[in-house]
């Protein structure tokens, strides 16, 4: 009971609800411009870190792509085709370009198998197993003149295409210390790649031809593009 | 109000961390998983080109030595006839292979073969666990020629079933699992001739009977031998001081001691070495209690003098003869009595062969480029279709029914020669082959020339007039004698005998003498062997043994020199 009655008595020593002065509120208006301000600036900046973070990981995921792609392709191919006539088919490298041949072989039904014998034959009807090469396709990866933030890929006669975006910078040198090639001696290639963001996020690799002193037939065919075309 | 108000900040900024928290994970997550899966890829590449090496060795280890193991077993040679005869209804190539070497067809296939593989088979299987595994195949069949055209096997000569080619088309395919990710590679287009063959004698840098002197005494291993090549014997190595001898490759004895010098002691113990007193150098190990090495022989001399012989015969007169019909030759060179052998090359690159026999001396000159041979004497001279190359053809036979008592000179750059005596054979001078490297080391690998001086019933000696450091590029064999130096023990230190080429002695000969550790009289040996000889090469009818081996030259060729086609699917 004397609870309650304390409960319904209002305190003394409360004061009335007085309205607030004129600076109070000025004072409280900039306190809260200032926090929502901070608050705000810093959203501001979490935004742009997480879009650099999210731009980062993408450019990662491009020169990730681009040296997965040039890889595979090129450890498949070989510092020095030479066919039985003696032409050499080799790696050139120059600013921003590689030119190499992959090979290209027989189907895998070749050469009893197929419901088509003539896929097995060369251009002199002379019958191939699976194992052999048919031809060599040349492979060229550059920057897009157009559009230098491109990686473009050519494979023999089919159209370019892109293989990585937001590119910035790209070399390919020889790779082994002072050398001037890839051939025999050297059957390597050291591949940097930049992106074209703020920070130049750089992938490098080496790449080891695997294909050495492979003796191809004379009959051998070579896809390549016109001089000039890529 | 107020604390309301704080409430509502403090929420604000707690989601506005969450959300900066979350995506920061998130991209750190994204990050790793590609990272990881990079990983993953490289690691299974990396394993599939380690099954690729594993798959060649396990074809090496299936035919080099298993299917060698097998064959070694049979006498002869019409067990392989049904799979390289013309009839390919019964049994082919891959028959034999599959009878003999163990491998099986293909599900559903009659032209191919396989053979698995996978890593638990690998002693390390257990560290690579963790990390992952592979398995693998080899795919053979039969090789086609440039049209396409099925190669069977077959044998050279149907009438002497000692020989038999098998050719083979190989691929090695791995696919490696590291845990999600996988990943095949292949290695294509390996060609391959196999060839069972009578065993040649010449697979060794050197190779005795007995390793002793026929008298019995000991001829020790010292530093001033070092032998390039394979050396056994079905006795036991004798080894002096340290440093002792030096051995590159294998080397083998039939019992399981060793005896080493151990400062005049002469102790046998079952060790490499005889520390500090007594120490050889093995690069390629030294094993004891091998089984014992036969000699027999499934060539005679009656076969070699029939070879010389040709059609003519056999004369009852002291002689040089070169056996013909007038117009061609229809042997070798057959010499009754001693004689003098000096071998040149004339201004035209033709091979000579001056033989000299009392006051007797005849010119052979053999001219490969036109095929003919012409047999002087004094200034009457004789034309001759063909080379004195036996019946056989396999190359120039000079067989000497007595003792040859100088043999020296330079090998023609064409020319694969036995020369062979009933008697003893001395080399008076340097014998060199025209063609051959001295760098790295050396050796004849690039060319044709090669010789083979072989003594049936007597030694093989460096003459007391030899030069010192005297070159010998030759397979030398004497089965029931020595290969050993004239007064090796008065002839002044002379360097080194460089030999390119083999021994094969029944018994150890001296070279020289020494004292503690300094040569004394004599030469050192220098052997360095042909490794021509591994594969199919060897000298003119050289004698072979009655068991089978197998030879497949391109399957002990460095991985990288195979030519194979690196694939990855």
């Amino acid at each position: 009971m004397q609870i309650r009655q304390k409960l319904d008595k209002p305190a003394r020593c409360l004061r009335e609800p007085a309205a607030y002065t004129l600076i109070e509120v000025l004072v409280s208006l900039g306190i809260t411009t200032l926090i929502l301000g901070g608050v705000v600036s810093f959203l501001t900046m979490s935004d742009n870190s997480w879009e650099i973070g999210r731009e980062k990981l993408l450019e990662q995921q491009q020169a990730r792509m681009a040296i997965d792609n040039i890889t595979v392709n090129l450890q498949s191919s070989s510092p020095r085709w030479q066919d039985s006539n003696g032409t050499n088919y080799t790696v050139a490298l120059s600013a921003g370009r590689i030119d190499f041949y992959l090979p290209v072989f027989y189907p895998s039904c070749c050469p009893d198998n197929c419901s088509d014998q003539s896929l097995c034959l060369d251009s002199q009807s002379l019958l191939h197993q699976s194992e052999d090469i048919q031809k060599l396709t040349k492979v060229t990866y550059k920057l897009n003149p157009d559009d230098t933030t491109q990686l473009l890929m050519k494979e023999g006669l089919a159209a370019s295409r892109i293989v990585a975006h937001q590119m910035s910078n790209l070399s390919f040198n020889c790779g082994c210390s002072g050398c001037s090639e890839v051939g025999d001696a050297c059957p390597f290639v050291d591949i940097s790649l930049t992106t074209e963001s703020q920070t130049q996020h750089t992938v490098q690799s080496t790449i080891a031809l695997r294909n050495r002193n492979i003796a191809l037939s004379g009959t051998l065919e070579v896809e390549e593009p016109e001089e000039g075309e890529f | 109000m107020r604390k309301s108000i704080a409430l509502v900040l403090a929420c604000i900024v707690m989601v506005v961390l969450l959300v900066l928290i979350g995506a920061l994970l998130s991209n750190t997550v994204s990050e790793k998983n590609l990272s990881d899966r990079e990983k993953l890829i490289v690691q299974a590449v990396d394993m599939a080109e380690a099954g690729l090496n594993h798959g060649i060795d396990t074809l090496r280890n299936a035919i080099l030595i298993s299917l060698d193991e097998t064959v070694a077993a049979y006498r002869n040679g019409n067990v392989f006839t049904p799979y390289t005869d013309a009839d390919l209804n019964d049994r082919d190539s891959l028959d034999f292979l599959c009878a003999f070497s163990g491998l099986s067809y293909v599900s559903g296939s009659n032209d191919v073969i396989e053979l698995s593989f996978d890593s638990s088979s690998l002693p390390q299987d257990s560290l690579l666990k963790g990390l992952g595994s592979y398995t693998g195949k080899i795919f053979i069949k039969k090789q086609r020629d440039a049209s396409g055209n099925i190669l069977e096997a077959y044998c050279p000569d149907p009438s002497d079933e000692n020989t038999f080619i098998f050719p083979y088309l190989f691929n090695v395919e791995v696919t490696a699992a590291v845990f999600s990710v996988s990943k095949t590679l292949s290695l294509e287009g390996g060609e391959f001739d196999l060839t069972i063959q009578r065993a040649n004698f010449a697979r060794y840098a050197l190779f005795t009977n007995h390793h002793r002197s026929p008298q019995g005494t000991t001829v020790w291993f010292t530093d001033r031998t070092q032998f390039y090549g394979p050396v056994h014997t079905n006795d036991r190595l004798s080894f002096a001081n340290n440093p002792s001898g030096y051995f590159t490759d294998e080397v083998t004895q039939q019992l399981t001691k060793a005896r080493f010098y151990d400062q005049g002691r002469s102790t046998l113990i079952d060790a490499d070495s005889n520390p500090p007193y007594d120490v050889p150098t093995f690069e390629a190990g030294f094993q004891r209690g091998v089984p014992l090495l036969n000699l027999e022989s499934a060539v005679t001399q009656s076969d070699l003098k029939t070879q010389s012989l040709g059609t003519m015969n056999e004369p009852g007169t002291n002689g040089i003869y070169v056996p013909n019909n007038g117009s061609a030759v229809t042997g070798g060179i057959y010499i009754r009595g001693d004689s003098n052998i000096l071998m040149s090359v004339d201004g035209n690159d033709n091979a000579v062969y001056t033989i000299t026999q009392g006051s007797v001396s005849k010119t052979i000159t053999v001219d490969y480029t036109n095929s003919q041979t012409t047999v002087q004497e004094g200034v009457v001279s004789n034309i001759y279709d063909g080379i004195p190359d036996g019946v056989g053809d396999e190359g120039v036979i000079i067989f000497d029914k007595g003792n040859v008592t100088s043999l020296s000179g330079t090998v023609q750059s064409q020319s694969q020669v036995t020369v062979s005596s009933q008697d003893d054979i001395v080399i008076s001078g340097h014998i060199r082959y025209q063609d051959y490297d001295t760098s790295p080391s050396l050796n004849a690998v690039s060319y044709a020339n090669l010789l083979g001086i072989l003594s049936w019933g007597g030694d093989v000696r460096i003459g007391s007039s030899a030069p010192s450091n005297l070159d010998v590029h030759a397979v030398i064999m004497a089965p029931h004698g020595i290969f050993t130096v004239d007064d090796y023990r008065t002839k002044a230190s002379s360097g080194d005998v460089n030999l390119l080429g083999g021994v094969i002695t029944d018994f150890y000969g001296p070279f020289g003498t020494f004292w503690g550790t300094s040569q004394l009289s004599g030469y050192g040996r220098n052997f360095i062997y042909d490794t021509r000889m591994l594969g199919a090469m060897s000298p003119p009818y050289y004698p072979t043994a009655r068991t089978f081996t197998v030879v497949a030259p391109f399957l002990q060729t460095d991985i990288e020199d195979m030519g194979l086609i690196w694939r990855s699917h």
